[in-house]
């Protein structure tokens, strides 16, 4: 069994197109000057589709984090740490935390890094950023 | 907001149904669903033919593509008003809303809500978990190997970081769940749990263990409503709806705005003002309890206490028979049963019979109004309702 891959969308692929280079691309809405992600057909805030994908500094802290002791399936090893990275421009995203499960405290400030997850797609995790 | 119509005490509930819960191999979701709406039926004393509305939800484990339709056919009844709605464990107490109101508007005079599914039997334990936690982004969520307590793990994790809540009164909430449901014959689990044995239960998703987690469940339940003044001339007392009120604020819950306050404050607050009441009025509530920090985080979103204080409001057995303020008195998804959607409709039919007055073992006393919570998605989409002995 395969872990669970991203269905890629038209409006998702500049996305997944930066992560295979090593870069977090956001939305940016430039009526509003607001960032977004997920990424939308318009700006979840004002409505426009004045959007340009823009690189996110990779920096986030830690919103929760839990230690999955039951794996989703057995393509996903337990234990791991499914987290909730809130990035240094606003948006929180949903990822895994890279190192030991459970060393890490709510507030951690994180960094990304790009990790191959199967097909032809790497996908964002964190490590803990001690700087 | 412009208030309309309000539905206090306009409308009750005049037959409640349960079939058996937990294993039930050698039935469909179809078949509990139909038993589940017959046996409502029944309870209210009249013929199939004079129900002009039916409210589904449909199954995980064999789904059906108009699912309404699917159970008025078998039952041959003809309603003008028939739909099946979905919105996970939020689905059953905001379909009575919707109810309420189709009956105030005239789109309907006897209304069915019947739920049903297999998610023990129908379904293996990987699919079962697997279906379930596909409430995740399929983009943006699912590939990291979220599970549903996983889900919920980050709630409670927040909760633990921001209030100091812990582990031991994640676990109050599942003890005093079980000591409910050993006064309830038809509960799942029934033998007493103490809060060492949650805390020694393996871990699932930090920090919830076993034991924090619902049932995995067969089981349907079913509802007959009517307007107030036709629930007269019902045979058993009517229950009547007092408030209700909707809160949806997300759907995934790396969307969500807050992971410690929900929607049930939203929810609750219309659910209040439309009955004229308040927390303190309130005899017993049932509350969802998917997992056991849900319950706490409802406690301070309804009123119940401030938050960040639900981790000591359920110190000391206060949500257990007797106490202050009895919560899930059947046993709840984390004792009784937990079907998946039509689980917490279960809450309802307690609910019913509570206010009856007839429950035996677990009749609580001068039980004159209950609160009811249900929430889907990840604390995504919640309703309250307020229940009453006493109309308008
Ligand atoms: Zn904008």
């Amino acid at each position: 069994m395969e872990k669970l891959l991203p269905p890629l969308t038209h409006c998702s692929k500049p996305f997944y197109d930066g992560c295979n280079q090593n870069e977090l691309r956001l939305q940016f809405c430039s009526s509003c000057n607001t960032y977004q992600f997920y990424p939308r057909s318009v700006c979840h805030s004002c409505g426009e589709d004045s959007i340009s994908w823009v690189n996110a500094s990779g920096r986030a802290t830690l919103s929760s984090f839990t230690v999955v002791r039951r794996s989703l399936t057995d393509a996903y090893e337990a234990p791991y740490t499914v987290i909730l990275a809130l990035l240094e421009e606003g948006p929180t995203m949903m990822s895994q935390l890279i190192g030991e499960p459970g060393r890490c405290a709510i507030g951690d400030f994180l960094l990304v890094e790009f990790v191959e997850w199967g097909g032809e797609i790497k996908l964002p995790l964190f490590r803990k950023n001690f700087e | 907001m412009v208030a309309g119509v309000s539905l206090r005490g306009e409308v009750a509930i005049v037959g409640s149904f349960d079939t058996e819960v937990g294993k039930l191999p050698n039935v469909t979701p179809t078949e509990l669903c139909v038993e589940a709406a017959l046996g409502a039926i029944a309870d209210a004393g009249i013929s199939k033919d004079q129900v002009d509305g039916l409210i589904t939800c449909n199954s995980m484990a064999q789904p059906v593509m108009y699912h309404a339709e699917a159970i008025a056919e078998y039952l041959q009844i003809f309603p003008r008003y028939c739909f099946s709605a979905g919105a996970g464990g939020g689905t059953t107490f905001s379909v009575i809303h919707h109810a309420a109101s189709a009956i105030v508007t005239g789109m309907a005079e006897v209304v069915v809500v019947a739920m049903a599914d297999c998610m023990r039997t129908g379904l293996t334990r990987e699919q079962s978990f697997v279906v379930q936690a596909s409430t995740g982004h399929p983009q943006f969520e699912q590939p990291y190997g979220p599970t549903v307590p996983a889900y919920y793990a980050l709630i409670a994790q927040a909760h633990m970081a921001e209030f100091g809540t812990t582990q031991a009164q994640f676990a109050e909430v599942a003890v005093a769940a079980r000591r409910h449901a050993a006064l309830n014959p038809a509960a799942q689990m029934r033998d007493p749990i103490t809060v060492d044995d949650v805390l020694s239960s393996r871990l699932i998703a930090d920090p919830l263990h076993l034991l924090d987690c619902s049932l995995v469940s067969d089981g349907g339940a079913a509802i007959v409503l009517a307007s107030a003044e036709k629930a007269k001339d019902f045979q058993h007392a009517p229950v009547y709806l007092l408030g209700a009120g909707e809160g949806h604020s997300h759907e995934h819950i790396s969307q969500a705005k807050s992971l410690t306050t929900s929607a049930a404050k939203e929810s609750g607050d219309l659910a209040y003002e439309m009955a004229g009441l308040s927390a303190s009025d309130i005899d017993f509530a049932q509350l969802y309890d998917c997992f056991t920090p849900t319950v706490i985080i409802e406690l301070e979103d309804l009123g119940f206490c401030d938050k960040g204080e639900g981790g000591a409001f359920v110190e000391g057995n206060r949500l257990g028979p007797g106490g202050e303020l009895p919560v899930n008195t059947h046993g709840g998804l984390l004792s009784h049963s937990h079907s998946g959607n039509p689980g917490s409709l279960f809450a309802v039919t307690e609910t019913a019979q509570q206010l009856r007055g007839d429950l035996g073992d677990r009749q609580m006393s001068g039980a004159r109004v209950g609160l009811v919570h249900g929430q889907g998605g990840i604390m995504s989409s919640h309703t309250t309702l307020i229940f009453g002995s006493e109309g308008n």
